[in-house]
């Protein structure tokens, strides 16, 4: 009698100390089959807006209607913690994503270049949320068409200062000037990767220049500056930068920094 | 139905279970072609049912794909799901029924153990299908590899996809084995299915049962039915392996599925008069296992290499011979459909998982690695929520059956997991990722891996038939 207790005793015990952790899988599986019948009753679409939040099922549906099956499209994570890009990947497939990588403060590129670019760009941002873009807007790169290497040209961007906070409407403006050589040829301003209409660009006199730089000449022209009226703006973190252009197309590139827009 | 945009109304019930339905049908025939698994009840057959369909259709709907350029589509992947049934059809037809061993009685303690074990197992299963039915997909792997890469190979009814071979294309991990997939696919264009995620995940979870019917089965023909119903048990009530997203049939990660690909080939190619049948149907889980994961292929080499240990330990390498050389053959054409099919495709997004090779690099990375991935190991193993008692009872139950272990028919599990855990172990020495972190992403699903020869092991361990003291051969339950 005793040995064939030990005998069954490995298995008793074994099955016993399993039974013992059941019924929390009970209560799981309980609750799941109790909770089936509404899941099971919603459409995909429904689904989706329960699991991910009405933002992503609404962004993802415009996605889905302006990318044809099977085309391409650019897919720009800003760099979340999460999984976001893998639901877009996945939840837009079979359309096949491009990888765009952040360059500098907005701008984008490919890591691996399409032969030809995809009209239409996803963009996951760090909160998660996803948004639609055209792809070349998001292309626009900081410094397009600068070659050669950068000269000490005087000049700065003197707003808004890097870090900055901003509320209202928002100047970008600084200086630039050579030593003797009057004001700079061109002023190239770029906002969130976005060059500005050199058209919006204004010159205007920097007295406080001449007066703090010894030779350097007649600044009625020194400055620059070019507004954005408040609202222009999304509250938030923004990326300026700019080009000081002088003689012969030489030139300095002052940024790109961020700065932060308050309501 | 079947494409973006259209209106769906409700889960795709009814197409999920048939096409569930279909698969499993087709690996019962299959299991009507193995002359050891035709002896046993239907019940005890339907694991591996499930498991010889999921890798006939998914296999042979990569194979023909790939290697034959057929479209995905039904009319190629229906007749594939009939063969089975065709051939079995002919077999019954063309021979005499066979005839059933005759039943022994239950006992009365066996009799309450798999009673409990049939309502619970079929309890889970249904919490387990009808969360799959009602919530999409929502697991990382499942979003960023598997499911996405379903979507890309059935919008272009090819595994040689253009996402997947174009080098511009993002697309994660885009050399994984696509086994899972493409029987996603597969099931999805038989039925007609649409694209929502919630077809598939019934799929997924249905390799919880098939699992415990593989384990109890093989279990039972080698320990008896006692200690394979307590083993099965353990392993039933293991939280992780039912519940869990990240691993578990919960979830559409396709460490389950690969867990019970390389196990069951195992168990089927060791099982007890083990021949030519056995060893085609073995080789046919263990290429599955191959085209599953990444770790499929060596997985698989380890289990051959397990059944050649069993075989020369138990004096009957000439009496295996056909068994082992089909299963090799088998897993070795899918491992060359394998290399094919991944020549095509660029390498990229792929994360380099490998520091550097060679035997000094494996002894510095281990001496420096493997303590601190230890420490996370056990660590993970201790997770109540995770794993319930279930790292109490399995060394509990080898502590106190330890004098049962050491017969023939440990041999092959013992070797199988010493093979899996030194490739784990060269694995985490070897990476690039930080120990610690490499170690609690992944140790819970290793462990998922190797579920099948490891709760076999513990079925021998808890074996109280007194011949378990001193049995040479196997006999069944």
């Amino acid at each position: 009698m005793s040995s064939r207790f030990v005998a069954f005793l490995p298995a008793s015990a074994v099955a016993v100390l399993a039974l013992v952790a059941a019924p929390a899988q009970v209560r799981t599986a309980w609750d799941w089959l109790q909770e089936s019948p509404h899941g099971i009753g919603r459409d995909e679409e429904t689904a989706r807006r329960e699991l991910r939040g009405a933002p992503y099922a609404v962004a993802l549906a415009q996605a889905m209607a302006r990318i044809p099956a099977g085309s391409a499209y650019g897919l720009a994570d800003e760099g979340g913690p999460g999984p976001d890009k893998n639901w877009v990947r996945c939840d837009l497939a079979p359309r096949v994503p491009v990888q765009l990588r952040p360059e500098s403060c907005g701008s984008w590129f490919f890591e691996r270049p399409p032969k030809d670019v995809p009209e239409v760009s996803v963009v996951v941002a760090r909160d998660g949320s996803i948004r639609l873009a055209e792809t070349r807007t998001l292309l626009t790169s900081l410094w397009s068409g600068l070659t050669g290497p950068e000269e000490e040209i005087p000049g700065w961007i003197d707003a808004p200062a890097e870090d900055r906070t901003v509320a209202g409407r928002v100047e970008v403006s600084g200086w630039c000037q050579e030593k003797g050589k009057g004001p700079c040829a061109a002023i190239r301003v770029w906002l969130d990767g976005v060059e500005v209409d050199a058209a919006r660009i204004e010159r205007f006199p920097r007295p406080d220049v001449q007066a703090a730089v010894p030779d350097i000449g007649d600044c009625s022209r020194a400055g620059w500056r070019t507004a954005f009226e408040a609202g222009a703006l999304a509250p938030g973190r923004h990326c300026v930068a700019a080009a000081l252009v002088a003689e012969g197309g030489r030139h300095r590139r002052v940024g790109p920094w961020a700065f932060t827009v308050t309501k | 139905m079947g494409v973006y945009g259209d209106e769906v109304s409700g889960a795709p019930v009814a197409a999920s279970l048939a096409a569930a339905g279909l698969v499993a049908a087709s690996g019962l025939a299959l299991t009507d072609l193995v002359p050891v698994l035709r002896e046993r009840v239907v019940l005890r057959r339907l694991g591996w049912a499930w498991l010889l369909g999921c890798a006939w259709l998914g296999g042979s709907a990569y194979a023909v794909s790939h290697v034959l350029h057929l479209p995905l589509r039904r009319g190629v992947l229906l007749p594939l799901a009939l063969l089975p049934v065709a051939a079995a059809l002919v077999r019954r037809l063309s021979s005499a029924t066979p005839e059933r061993r005759e039943r022994v009685p239950l006992k009365p303690f066996e009799g309450i153990l798999l009673a409990l074990l049939l309502v619970f197992g079929i309890f889970v299963t249904a919490g387990l299908v009808a969360n799959g039915l009602a919530i999409p997909v929502s697991d990382w792997d499942g979003k960023m590899t598997w499911v996405a890469q379903a979507r890309f190979i059935r919008g272009a009814r090819t595994v040689d996809a253009p996402a997947l071979r174009g080098a511009t294309a993002w697309v994660i991990h885009p050399r994984y084995p696509a086994l899972m997939p493409v029987l996603q696919v597969a099931a999805q264009e038989i039925v007609d299915a649409p694209w929502d995620d919630r077809f598939v995940r019934p799929l997924y979870a249905l390799f919880w049962p098939a699992f415990l019917l593989v384990l109890f089965d093989a279990a039972s023909a080698r320990a008896g039915r006692l200690a394979a119903a307590a083993a099965a048990l353990a392993a039933a009530c293991a939280p992780y392996l039912a519940f869990s997203l990240h691993g578990g049939a919960a979830g559409t990660y396709s460490d389950l599925p690969l867990a019970c690909f390389w196990g069951g080939g195992l168990l089927l190619l060791t099982s007890e008069g083990a021949g030519l049948g056995e060893g085609l149907a073995s080789g046919l889980l263990l290429g599955a296992a191959v085209l599953t994961k990444s770790e499929g292929l060596p997985l698989a080499a380890v289990a051959l290499a397990a059944a050649l240990a069993w075989a020369v330990a138990g004096g009957r390498l000439a009496g295996s011979r056909n068994s082992l050389l089909a299963a090799a053959g088998v897993t070795a054409a899918a491992a060359l459909l394998l290399v094919s099919w991944r020549s095509g495709i660029p390498q990229r997004y792929d994360e380099g998982q490998v520091a550097a090779f060679g035997l000094a690099a494996l002894a510095k990375g281990a001496a420096a690695r493997l303590p601190e991935a230890a420490r996370a190991c056990l660590h993970a193993m201790a997770d109540r929520r995770e794993w319930g008692f279930t790292w109490l009872l399995v060394p509990l139950g080898f502590v106190l059956g330890a004098r049962r272990l050491g017969r023939l028919a440990a041999v092959p599990l013992a070797v199988a997991l010493a093979g899996a855990l030194a490739f784990y172990a060269a694995a985490y020495a070897l990476s690039v990722w930080p120990a610690e972190e490499l170690a609690r992403t992944t140790w819970d699903r290793f462990l998922i891996q190797m579920g099948l020869p490891l709760f076999a092991l513990l079925a021998l361990a808890l074996d109280p038939r007194p011949q378990s003291l001193f049995q040479t051969k196997e006999r069944a339950g």
